[in-house]
């Protein structure tokens, strides 16, 4: 599982990726790629800046998630290719794990934050 | 996390910058400053360096528990041209990290690689009143104490 913190340029997005979870296993050459993230232009400067107190919710709370959880969205996405689900289905089921375990994470004296976060595949 | 740590991971990437010539520590002299954990009030360019959650790899076949620590850079600048090209100097530094020893507290620390996860992150100003701009920077490190 590679799973990376990542920034979109410009617009103060944050997202980590899910890639290339469970291609080996499938001997494809499949590329897919899930994108979790929060869509509002403040999401970054919340997610990055450690020196805030939050009453509810804390920074970071898509990359710490998503690196102490690595091994269980492993889990995630490999039972659903068992359970029969395409590569993109397994994906998307291991991102909507990562999102759901970040949202309970996400501030909520900053206004929309936690409604926007979303999981989107790619690739 | 191989082996145990004497210092913190952010404390000794602090000493390796303070090594590769980014900045100072707190009680020395001279521009760039670099805290742990908590950011100065002054003066305007200061770098600090706090923890963040670790990768974990898994155990190897000895038991021992194998992963990259976070940390994650903070970069205040006067302006944002200072800032930026902080951040950005600092980042190009960590990449070129291979196998460099760092000696902190009688302790001595390997670092054998940083690996950025993020290109530097601008979050703007200090605050709405301030002229100060904060870049962030994010890395997940492998180090080891030396046993020598």
């Amino acid at each position: 599982v590679s799973i990376e913190i990542n920034d979109v340029v410009g617009t103060g997005k944050i997202r980590a990726f899910l890639e290339e979870l469970v291609r080996e296993q499938l001997g494809s050459n499949l590329k897919p790629r899930i994108e979790v993230g929060y869509d509002t232009p403040y999401a970054r400067r919340v997610h990055e800046d450690l020196h805030v107190f939050h009453r509810v919710g804390q920074a970071k709370f898509l990359e710490q998630p998503a690196r102490e959880l690595e091994g269980e969205i492993k889990k995630v996405v490999k039972e659903a290719v068992l359970d029969g689900k395409t590569l993109e289905e397994a994906l998307k089921d291991g991102g909507e794990f990562l999102k759901r375990a970040s949202q309970e994470l996400v501030p909520v004296d900053t206004g929309l934050l936690k409604s926007t976060a979303y999981v989107e595949v790619r690739g | 996390m191989p082996g145990p740590l004497n210092h913190s991971p952010a404390d000794v990437i602090r000493h390796l910058l303070v090594g590769l010539g980014y900045g100072r520590l707190p009680s020395g002299s001279g521009p760039w400053p670099i805290s742990v954990g908590a950011e100065g009030a002054s003066p305007d360019n200061f770098l600090t360096v706090y923890n963040t959650t670790a990768r974990n790899l898994g155990r190897v076949m000895d038991g021992e528990r194998q992963g990259l620590y976070g940390i994650q850079i903070r970069v205040r600048g006067v302006d944002e041209p200072t800032a930026y090209a902080k951040a950005q100097a600092i980042a190009v530094g960590l990449d070129g990290v291979a196998m460099r020893l760092v000696s902190l507290g009688g302790s001595e620390y390997v670092v054998w690689s940083v690996s950025r996860t993020t290109d530097p992150l601008a979050l703007g100003y200090e605050s709405p009143t301030s002229k100060r701009v904060l870049y962030t920077v994010n890395a997940v490190v492998s180090l080891r104490m030396s046993s020598d």
